[in-house]
């Protein structure tokens, strides 16, 4: 897990500049796979920073920031997505980083790969998203989403069993 | 350690797996190869997911968010809006409540003072009650046609004298008139002036 951020600083603008500039990379990010968007992905993370502005005293333990954070925006997605139908959105033109142009082999499995966790249902997608973006352990999944721990572990299992059946390195999708 | 089981455990967080793991992983190569495969796709996966880059200025524009003075400039409004002057609260306050009051004070009043029939409304019902029982026998008797007797003029003023008055003629009758009740009306109220015609 990455490096737990402490909130710097005295005053309320202080602590909460250093929160931005330490999690405002990991909530987007976050907030993009959930969205698959990146317009609506900026939107959330600038409601969700808003709110989190506003309600900076009731952090308490700055160890919590990032699961703070990370709460924050799940509800305001949820928010979001009970007032507007979002409109669907061409995944595959989404650009993501390159990280070789000399091997297009690369770049076409990174693109079938990105294809692939978009494609996983929000249960699997989301869990898969806290863990390998917020480095959060099982439990701290399950108090983010609201879920106990098997369900979380479950849900993991069933994310990488479907993307191992998408790249063949599973024959079939293993069930529990 | 089957490969079921092995795949649960490690599909959970491929990179961070258990000496236990491990060991099967090292004790059997089938075990060995979903080992490094899985971790293999996880490495990409994560490079693929962590390579999304916040967009140019997002951080400079959440940072505003302290800044902005309409943050808190709205959040101060809302306060003082809820605080407004003390003085026109308390009295639109005390004229509410001075309405509230006469509002009140009139329904009970009304309620209070409003007696019902007067004195004189409830003699005259007595009145009537009382001439009703009293004289009821002979009422009954016309009503039922079983006092036939035919009273002529002279008869009724006869009883009509006690009252001090008497009938000029019998003009107004349509029919003969049967008396039936040869004594003055029982009515208090009625000036003993009446017979029961």
């Amino acid at each position: 897990m990455d490096e737990i951020p402490v909130l710097q600083g005295n005053t309320k603008k202080q602590r909460y500049e250093s929160l931005v500039a330490a999690l405002y990379q990991d909530v987007y990010r976050y907030a993009f796979w959930l969205r698959k968007n990146q317009p609506m992905a900026e939107d959330l993370v600038q409601e969700t920073f808003l709110r989190a502005w506003r309600s900076l005293e009731s952090l308490h333990n700055d160890k919590a920031a990032k699961a703070w954070l990370f709460t924050i925006l799940r509800r305001e997605n949820a928010r979001q997505y009970e007032r507007y139908r979002p409109e669907l959105v061409d995944i595959d033109g989404q650009s993501i980083a390159e990280t070789d142009d000399n091997e297009p082999d690369s770049k076409m499995d990174r693109q079938l790969l990105h294809n692939a966790i978009n494609r996983l249902h929000s249960d699997y997608r989301e869990p898969l998203s806290l863990q390998v973006i917020g480095g959060f352990s099982g439990k701290e999944i399950a108090e983010i989403l609201g879920l106990n721990n098997n369900t979380v572990m479950t849900r993991l299992f069933r994310a990488r069993g479907k993307l191992k059946v998408e790249f063949g390195l599973d024959k079939v999708e293993i069930e529990d | 350690m089957n490969k079921i089981e092995f795949r649960k455990r490690l599909y959970t967080n491929p990179l961070e797996v258990d000496q236990e793991l491990l060991a099967a992983a090292g004790a059997d190569p089938a075990l060995q190869k979903i080992l490094e495969q899985t971790r293999e796709m996880e490495t990409e996966v994560a490079a693929l997911v962590n390579a999304v880059e916040a967009p140019a200025g997002l951080a400079d524009k959440l940072m505003t968010i302290a800044d902005a003075p309409s943050t808190e400039t709205e959040l101060q409004n809302l306060g003082d809006v809820a605080s407004k002057p003390a003085a026109n609260n308390n009295f639109f306050q005390y004229y509410a409540i001075a309405a509230s009051l006469l509002l009140a004070l009139g329904v009970t009043f009304s309620l209070t003072f409003d007696s019902g029939p007067s004195s004189a409304e409830m003699a005259v019902g007595d009145d009537v009650l009382r001439h009703l029982y009293m004289d009821g026998f002979e009422i009954d008797e016309v009503s039922n046609a079983s006092n036939t007797t035919i009273f002529g003029l002279p008869a009724i003023n006869a009883v009509m004298a006690e009252s001090g008055t008497r009938l000029v003629s019998n003009d107004f009758f349509a029919e003969p008139a049967y008396s039936f009740c040869q004594t003055l009306c029982s009515s208090a109220r009625i000036p003993k002036r009446a017979s029961n015609i």
